[in-house]
């Protein structure tokens, strides 16, 4: 390769398009050619990685290693994986719909159902047992507001952050 | 008898076709050592690295569907297995590779040439990890922005940001020490 082919790659070095063997030429001229070495560096500095040397060739037992493994059937088919994003991505409009609204019904549910947690026993339920918590007589839950029993735990784990149990 | 195409021996693969599998990694094995040992530094931890790769790419045979072309693919999972095996480990590369031990006046040209193969190794270990693989992938491998976006999962414009920063980390040493 002469140098004004190789200044000529000057381009394509930076901006990619020149393949990996044309690479390799203009790589071995830098090496001993300082000239070609100072103008294309004065543009581009990382053109200097291509004065290091070749890449060593492929081992000769890569190929036969990765199709022994393959054969010997040690590879497992992994376990399917819930791939939330990868699902979400792939799906149609009417699956996310469908995704959406059972997330808000179940919240919706779950927010109606604390709610009714504070109203104290309905007029069938006054027989109902008592808290089995309530049996424990821990301070820290009867002091949880309201009494449900999330906040119940919310509350405990307050005091426990503050060294109270 | 026309060579099959990548993607119809991945689809055999996929049946559990270890032949076409192997051809696969005959095709490839060269571009994937390439890469794996430019952004490692070291042969046993590439060949490891391809290793890996091809196994994941076998593995997910059965679910490969040739929305682009198998190549392309192959760029994704290549470099995701390099910035993976970053993340987990590791030594600084530069450290591996051995001073000089004998620090004559003139040196010979093998011995300059190790010496540049040197500093330019230690300067690219010194990038972050998605740096160094977009100068490989750019500079040894001659990928346009747009195919390494792809294999990176990046946009081409922040493909070319990275390549900036790595222009302007290593500028002072590049320049200094090969112009
Ligand atoms: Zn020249």
């Amino acid at each position: 390769m002469r140098c004004s082919d190789v200044r000529q790659c000057r381009e394509t070095l930076s901006s990619g398009g020149l393949p990996p063997e044309g690479i390799r030429e203009v790589g071995s001229h830098l090496r001993t050619c300082p000239a070609c070495r100072a103008v294309l560096l004065a543009d581009d500095p990382l053109i200097g990685v291509l004065t290091a040397g070749e890449s060593p060739e492929t081992p000769a037992h890569l190929a036969l290693r990765i199709q022994a493994l393959v054969r010997s059937g040690r590879i497992q088919e992994p376990l399917p994986v819930w791939d939330l994003w990868g699902w979400w991505r792939q799906s149609p409009f009417p699956a996310h719909a469908a995704a959406a609204a059972t997330l808000v019904l179940g919240l919706a549910a779950g927010f109606l159902m604390g709610v009714d947690s504070d109203r104290g026993p309905g007029p069938g339920m006054v027989g109902r047992p008592a808290d089995p918590l309530a049996a424990l007589a821990l301070d820290a839950l009867a002091d949880a507001p309201a009494g449900s029993l999330t906040e119940s735990y919310f509350s405990l784990a307050r005091q426990t952050g503050q060294g109270g149990i | 008898m026309s060579e099959r195409d990548d993607e119809d021996l991945m689809r055999a693969a996929g049946k559990g076709d270890a032949a076409a599998f192997g051809e696969i990694v005959s095709r490839h094995q060269a571009w994937a050592w390439r890469v794996a040992w430019r952004f490692t530094g070291d042969a046993a931890e590439a060949e490891d690295l391809v290793q890996d790769a091809f196994l994941k790419v076998f593995e997910a045979a059965p679910r490969y569907r040739a929305i682009a072309s198998f190549r392309t693919y192959l760029h994704r999972v290549v470099t995701r297995r390099c910035l993976d095996w970053h993340r987990k480990k590791r030594p600084l590369l530069s450290d591996r590779i051995p001073e000089p031990t004998d620090p004559a006046p003139q040196p010979d040209a093998a011995a300059q040439l190790r010496d540049r193969e040197r500093r330019i190794r230690s300067a690219l270990d010194e990038l972050p990890a998605d740096q160094r693989l977009a100068v490989v992938l750019r500079y040894y491998e001659g990928l346009d922005a747009s195919t390494m976006a792809t294999a990176m999962g990046r946009t081409p414009k922040a493909v070319e940001r990275l390549l900036a920063r790595a222009r302007k980390a290593l500028r002072p040493r590049l320049q200094t020490h090969l112009g």
